[in-house]
């Protein structure tokens, strides 16, 4: 009898497909490597944790995987009283050298995003979150809307707006 | 992959491989098309090729080298490693069996799980159908990679028991086929015998029913020719496990008696034997 493939084999495959996305999704945020650690570190535990409860049919593991990355951004950049649980691993990841240099060159390596969230600002919490989740992280609309817990009609609405206020955005500023 | 997400995926197998390795979740079938990604950004990062080699590692126990699994147990792979020196863990397989089976209500039965190839950890949990068996839920492999329960299985009928095995940080989770365990209850006899026979018109017959072995609890119904006898339906079973009717027959005639014990949640219902009752008439 063919053994069935296990959690860890499937969470295996997740890892290897969205690590680069997610430690890019954190050095968008911060500049600090320990940060960028910390969250991405955060992020797969708590994933990890939750496996189980994926439910693949209702949206897809990375989508799940960036709705939990968006609550430890949320814990970590909003007041500390507001969340229960601390966004920061209880043990933080020790980087060495060689490590501090790989996550600089990714933080490096986002400028551009970073420079697109800033161009964001003005929009709102959501519309922000939905282009970068699909224009950045490379979400489908639907897994986008499952990751920020909203309908997908209302994802492609809030898309199609903030990519507008945008083009308009560029086209002011000349 | 870099140093920190080989790293990263070392802690995450630390803290969280032993529960992960012991579910299994249905495949999931990925949506489709993948949209552009934006120029310089994740992509780069994402879709880097992660190179697969292969190490040896040390053998994980001493014994019989197992078939099949993809794994054996001395200096043999163990399982695909990535380039950051990640092991994943070896596929299993459960097999498990029963003894007695069938077995009787109240009776022990041994449940034996077996993992191959030998694992060097984790637990069985043996399950009735999906429900945890209660003091199976974490039996430890042994180094023969066997895990064994004893239980007391009360319920009587068809026992779909399966034996799930967690796996650890290098051995995959598995879970066996089901096994129908029957349990049944314990057979009764019944033995039915008249004080008197044949017996006189006016004067009192006792019948007594005697159940093997002594039962506690049940209650015997006595027949006359196959009717029911007034007030010797449902006689309660003493603490010996006897039954009494007593009738006074009123006119000669030739009967057939029989006794029957509803049995409980443990025994068996049964017959007795069948008794030809002669009345006579008084004698003058």
């Amino acid at each position: 009898m063919k053994a069935p493939e296990s959690a860890l084999t499937q969470y295996d495959r997740l890892y290897r497909q969205t690590i680069g996305a997610v430690l890019a999704y954190f050095a968008r945020r911060s500049s600090d490597p320990q940060i960028v650690a910390n969250l991405t570190s955060e992020t797969f535990e708590r994933a990890a944790g939750a496996f189980h409860d994926f439910d693949t049919r209702k949206c897809s593991a990375r989508a799940r995987l960036f709705g939990i990355a968006a609550e430890v951004d949320a814990l970590h950049t909003g007041p500390p009283s507001q969340g229960s649980q601390a966004a920061v691993p209880a043990v933080p990841v020790a980087l060495e050298g060689s490590e501090v240099a790989e996550l600089t060159a990714k933080i490096d390596a986002e400028r551009t995003g970073r420079e697109l969230l800033a161009r964001c600002g003005r929009l709102s919490p959501l519309d922000r979150r939905a282009i970068e989740l699909v224009d950045l992280v490379g979400l489908m609309p639907e897994e986008a809307a499952a990751a920020l817990g909203v309908y997908t009609a209302v994802l492609r609405i809030r898309l199609a707006r903030a990519r507008s206020r945008l083009v308009e955005e560029n086209q002011s500023d000349g | 992959m870099g140093k920190f997400e080989s790293k990263l995926w070392q802690r995450i197998v630390e803290r969280h491989g032993a529960e992960l390795a012991s579910t299994t979740r249905p495949e999931h079938n990925p949506r489709g098309r993948k949209r552009p990604l934006l120029a310089g950004t994740v992509l780069a990062l994402a879709g880097v090729g992660f190179a697969l080699a292969i190490v040896l590692v040390p053998p994980a126990v001493s014994g019989p080298t197992p078939g099949g699994g993809g794994g054996g147990n001395s200096g043999t792979l163990v399982s695909d490693v990535g380039n950051s020196g990640i092991v994943f863990p070896t596929n299993t397989s459960t097999g498990l069996s029963s003894s007695p089976n069938p077995s009787l209500v109240g009776q022990k039965v041994t449940l034996t799980a077996t993992i191959t190839p030998v694992p060097d950890g984790g637990t069985v949990r043996f399950t009735d159908p999906g429900t945890t068996i209660a003091g199976c839920g974490r039996v430890p492999v042994n180094s023969n990679g066997r895990a064994t329960c004893r239980k007391i299985l009360t319920a009587v009928g068809r026992h779909h028991v399966q034996a799930i095995y967690s796996g650890d940080a290098r051995y995959q989770g598995s879970q066996s086929p089901t096994i129908n365990q029957v349990v049944s209850r314990k057979t009764t006899s019944l033995h039915l015998s008249s004080s008197v026979n044949p017996a006189a018109v006016g004067r009192q017959v006792t019948y007594l029913a005697l159940v093997s072995p002594v039962a506690r609890g049940g209650s015997v119904t006595f027949l006359q020719d196959g009717h029911r006898i007034r007030g010797c339906a449902n006689v309660p079973l003493g603490p010996t496990g006897k039954a009494t009717c007593r009738w006074t027959y009123a006119w000669p005639r030739r009967l057939t008696i029989q006794a029957r014990y509803t049995g409980t949640a443990r025994l068996a219902k049964s017959a007795s034997n069948q008794l030809t009752e002669t009345v006579k008439a008084k004698h003058k």
